[in-house]
């Protein structure tokens, strides 16, 4: 970024001469920090990977909790600040729920992504009439897998702190995001199988992670239209993780 | 102000109509001093925000068809208003709302539910579900459950797979889907007919092979004039809506008795 910001990047209610809001390209760059979260479509269903950090063998593992559940059909995981993330998730399932008592059918997802985008942009110097107001841009991505009934499709969105959804077949945030998105635009096919989306999110999760992969650093959950949001069991991970490896040794031997 | 200036000055008159002020009972005499006149009567005036402007509405639900039939006469008492009212709203291409009651209630329940589906459009950039309108509209009677629209409800149209749906509610919201329903002024002269012909509740010559959308439409026609006969609300001309599987939704009038 530019050495000289002028000031322009200490507010966020002011654009730099060039066009920009700063604090929100610096939010960006909070989420290139986090963890690796990968997501692949398939027409089977959608998966999501990610890697948690346990930085310390006194950590409860179950306690850092990556991939949620919003509702029944969609999971989402986010890259960045994780309390930003978890007043997303609120309010992500709250507007799931609502949908749900309203019309009696799933939120779909891109309209899920557009309500978080909603909630993502409307930051600012809040003054006397809008307290509740965040400061500062969400430092978080997330990224929003489920199953769209309307289309009986997957459906894979990426919110981003400048309050943009975008919709991808396959993609992936934080660490190691580059990499992992060059191996996905060789790799990902429209005949995908979700057995062979599993492996590539092991095998891609495997690569990027500067730790070595197990069953404890990695969580891997799918949603498909029958089954709905589904953790991989930790028997099915392991596997997963095992066929990582090997095909890791087979390339480089 | 004079009211006020009167009473305060001279003790002054008691009552006020339209013919004045009210003869004092020194005027009267003391043996009328507690009879009132019935002209200058104490009127209760009392706040009636309800009409019922008749309306009978009626849906026949098939394997991927539904057909829809309202009629079209406004009465109020022994009043008919117009011989060409509309208590009916196309929300979607596959769904419609017809209801029967007070009018200005479902011209303004109308508009809400209409507005509601566009804007679900603009929101999620797909036409509504049948069903999902059927709970929005439940959600939207119970929102007014103390003081209700005075307007009874059947909403057709087809469900995600093509079958018809036919759903019935009371005013403040609780809802059914049903095979068939009839509400309104003329819904208990029709509800025995379609329970026959349509149900066939407590036959045992029930036919085989599906109710089509024309058989559908004969009997639509046929309980409208059966009941035109015996109800006064009911009469003029009905509105029949087909809607089908593939096909564009269609409309058609069909006069019945006037009188």
């Amino acid at each position: 970024m530019y050495e000289n910001n002028s000031g322009y990047d200490r507010g966020v209610s002011t654009f730099s001469p060039e066009g920009r809001i700063f604090q929100v390209e610096y939010a960006m760059k909070a989420i290139e920090l986090g963890s690796c979260v990968v997501g692949v479509t398939t027409r089977e269903g959608i998966v999501l990977g990610v890697e948690k950090r346990i930085t310390s063998s006194l950590m409860e593992k179950d306690s850092v909790e990556k991939v949620v559940e919003i509702d029944s059909h969609v999971a989402a995981a986010s890259s960045g600040l994780t309390a930003d993330a978890r007043t997303l998730i609120e309010h992500a399932r709250v507007e799931c729920q609502n949908h749900r008592f309203t019309f009696d059918e799933p939120l779909r997802i891109e309209s899920l992504a557009q309500s978080i985008c909603d909630l993502m942009m409307s930051f600012g110097e809040g003054g006397e009439e809008n307290k509740s107001k965040m400061s500062r841009p969400f430092g978080v991505s997330v990224l929003l897998a489920g199953w769209d009934h309307r289309r009986g499709a997957p459906a894979l969105f990426c919110c981003d702190p400048s309050g943009t959804y975008v919709g991808y077949k396959a993609h992936a945030i934080g660490n190691g995001a580059d990499t992992a998105r060059s191996t996905l635009e060789e790799s990902w096919s429209e005949t995908l199988t979700l057995a062979e989306a599993e492996k590539e999110v092991a095998v891609i999760l495997r690569r990027t992670m500067e730790e070595s992969v197990s069953a404890d650093n990695v969580e891997i959950i799918r949603v498909t239209p029958t089954g709905g949001y589904a953790p991989v069991s930790e028997e099915e991970l392991k596997a997963l993780l095992e066929h990582a490896e090997a095909a890791a040794a087979a390339v480089a031997p | 102000m004079a009211f006020a200036a009167a009473a305060a000055s001279s003790g002054g008159p008691a009552f006020f109509s339209s013919a004045g002020a009210a003869p004092m009972a020194a005027d009267i005499g003391p043996a009328a001093a507690t009879v009132v006149p019935k002209s200058v009567g104490i009127k209760e005036h009392r706040f009636e925000p309800y009409d019922f402007n008749g309306g009978t509405v009626l849906a026949i639900g098939g394997k991927d068809f539904v057909v829809v039939a309202v009629d079209t006469r406004l009465s109020e008492d022994y009043h008919i208003l117009t011989r060409d009212v509309n208590r009916s709203v196309v929300l979607s291409p596959h769904c419609v709302l017809a209801t029967g009651g007070c009018h200005t209630d479902v011209t303004t329940l109308h508009k809400v539910i209409d507005m509601r589906v566009k804007d679900y459009k603009h929101d999620h950039e797909v036409d509504i579900e049948t069903h999902s309108v059927a709970q929005m509209l439940g959600n939207t009677l119970y929102g007014r459950r103390f003081f209700p629209y005075y307007a009874f409800n059947v909403l057709s149209g087809l469900d995600a797979e093509g079958k018809g749906a036919v759903y019935t509610y009371d005013a403040v919201g609780s809802f059914e889907r049903v095979p068939y329903a009839c509400q309104g002024a003329g819904q208990r002269l029709i509800i025995p007919y379609l329970d026959n012909v349509v149900g066939f509740k407590s036959r045992t010559d029930k036919p085989e092979g599906d109710l089509t959308p024309e058989a559908a439409v004969n009997i639509a026609k046929d309980a409208f004039i059966t009941a035109a006969e015996r109800q006064i609300r009911v009469g003029d001309s009905i509105r029949i809506f087909t809607i089908a599987r593939g096909v564009a939704m269609k409309e058609a009038r069909f006069a019945i008795r006037e009188d």
